[in-house]
């Protein structure tokens, strides 16, 4: 199915041999929402970017193990990482849009640097789609040459899922996409996601546990055992039982705030 | 409120659980030992003594509800939370049915042909009791073995209830003749006495699942029963 995602042993490190994650199998299931949480440094960011291979855009850093996108490792020699981030989308925790480019080129900056030459009717046909699917639509459609930069940081971070959905992906990973925005940013962020699943796989790296209770169907906790050890994957289930009954003695305490 | 209050709230939740308890096996030692003597007095006490019960579990009610929406708790605080609204719930209506039991001690007429039924009511009040505290303490000590067990405990008290509506309906040759009035105080107070223990054993539940995360073997997404089927249109 389109949007599987599965790793084996995955292991990520930085430059100056710091090892960030360790050992990490997990199945993410298709046209699911599977939030991550865990503590700051425990290594959520970089297992996400080793998601999509944008963890090796880091000079000096390392991935080994497998991440297996529709029974394809993405590692494995002769995979183009360009193709791999395409089907496999990332929006950030920081809105980034670019601000002095206008809505509409915003959303179809990646579908043109992707596909070349594509006519405008086309162009104008993804933008309209990719803005309705990430639930701006209406409040843009008549101002689509407006700058990016002109939009609130809740609009803008809608604005960034859109950019990320025009070149129409099967995954996508989103580190934080809430954390600078308010309430009902988040809130129509969170709808947002819920909608995409439908055809699309979400993983969502979030600080938030409430979030991750609201919007997710699995939960990964990940947690480093000390400072500067790499991070791993706890535990790792239903949302529902990782919420109500987790296995592991640390989720628990993790997720009841019960630290250290 | 921080989340060191937080998890002191929840120790005193617990506690009021406890107290709680405590409350309601006084309620129903004395309720059912006024049913035995006709002691009027002791039989009041209780009466009035539910009013504290009512209190205490309204108090933990609110408790509940302040903590899950300020904390939003999850995993074992999630679960304590949960159970202690449901077994306050159970004890507070164990709380009612000594009341109910202390108004039958009030009006019973005691004649010679009780001897027999009180016989069985008092095995039976001494095993439903026994059920009570056991029920109380698996709580308290989080004992699901103690939970599973109560089940058993329970079973001779259903036996009980059935010999005593059975002898009330065909009574035995040498039994005294008996007002209808009179029967129905006897079957009343033994269908309250057991219904005691059968709250405690749904409270027995409770604890398994605070300590376990399972009720019946599987909780979420539990497929909707068929009512259809069972109940016609
Ligand atoms: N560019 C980098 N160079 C060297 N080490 C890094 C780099 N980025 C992250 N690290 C280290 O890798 C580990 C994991 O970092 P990562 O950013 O993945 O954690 P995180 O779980 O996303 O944390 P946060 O919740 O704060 O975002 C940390 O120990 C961090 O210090
Ligand atoms: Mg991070």
């Amino acid at each position: 199915m389109a949007g599987y995602l599965a790793t084996n042993n995955l292991s990520a490190s930085f430059g100056g041999g710091v090892q960030a994650i360790e050992n990490i199998t997990v199945e993410i299931p298709a046209n699911k929402v599977t939030a991550i949480i865990g503590p700051s440094g425990c290594g959520k960011s970089t297992f996400l970017r080793c998601l999509n291979r944008m963890h090796e855009l880091v000079p000096g850093a390392k991935a080994s193990g497998e991440v297996v996108w529709d029974g394809r490792n993405i590692y494995a020699s002769g995979m183009d990482a360009t193709e791999v981030r395409r089907g496999i989308g990332m929006v950030f925790q920081k809105p980034n849009p670019f601000p002095l480019m206008s809505i509409e080129d915003n959303v179809s900056a990646g579908l043109r640097l992707a596909s070349g030459r594509i006519g405008k009717a086309k162009i104008a046909e993804v933008v309209e789609r990719s803005l309705k699917l990430a639930a701006l639509w209406d409040e843009v459609k008549n101002k689509l040459h407006k700058p990016g930069g002109s939009l609130s940081g809740g609009q803008q971070q809608r604005l960034c899922i859109a950019r990320a959905l025009a070149v129409q992906p099967d995954v996508i990973l989103m580190d934080e996409p809430c954390s600078a925005l308010d309430p009902a940013s988040t809130q129509k962020i969170e709808d947002t996601i819920d909608k995409l699943k439908k055809n699309y796989t979400i993983v969502i790296v979030t600080h938030n546990m409430q979030q991750a209770a609201r919007v997710s169907d699995f939960t990964g906790f990940m947690l480093s055992k000390e400072m500067g050890e790499p991070g791993r994957m706890i535990e790792y289930g239903p949302t529902n039982k990782i919420f109500t009954m987790p296995e592991r003695k640390e989720t628990e305490n993790y997720i009841t705030g019960r630290f250290g | 409120m921080t989340r060191q209050m937080f998890h002191e709230g929840l120790e005193q939740l617990n506690q009021e659980i406890l107290h709680l308890g405590s409350l309601v096996v006084e309620a129903v030692d004395l309720s059912t030992q006024s049913l035995f003597t006709g002691d009027r007095k002791l039989a009041n006490s209780v009466i009035a003594g539910d009013e504290d019960i009512n209190e205490l579990t309204l108090r933990i009610e609110g408790r509940c509800l302040a903590l899950q929406a300020r904390q939003q708790p999850v995993a074992k605080d999630l679960r304590l939370l949960h159970v202690c609204l449901l077994v306050s719930l159970h004890l507070e209506r164990i709380g009612d049915l000594a009341v109910n039991i202390a108004k039958i001690a009030k009006r019973l007429e005691r004649t010679s042909a009780a001897e027999p039924y009180f016989d069985l009511l008092r095995k039976m009040s001494a095993q439903a009791l026994e059920v009570l505290r056991q029920g109380i303490k698996a709580f308290a000590d989080r004992d699901v073995e103690l939970a599973a067990s109560l089940e058993d405990i329970d079973e001779p008290i259903d036996e009980m209830f059935k010999e005593i509506l059975s002898r009330l309906l065909h009574p035995e040759e040498k039994d005294e003749e008996t007002s209808s009035e009179w029967s129905t105080h006897i079957a009343l107070a033994s269908r309250y006495i057991e219904r005691i223990a059968d709250q405690v054993v749904d409270m027995g539940a409770r604890v398994s699942f605070l300590v376990t995360g399972q009720l019946d073997g599987q909780y979420f997404d539990r497929p909707a029963p068929d009512l259809q089927r069972q109940f016609g249109q």
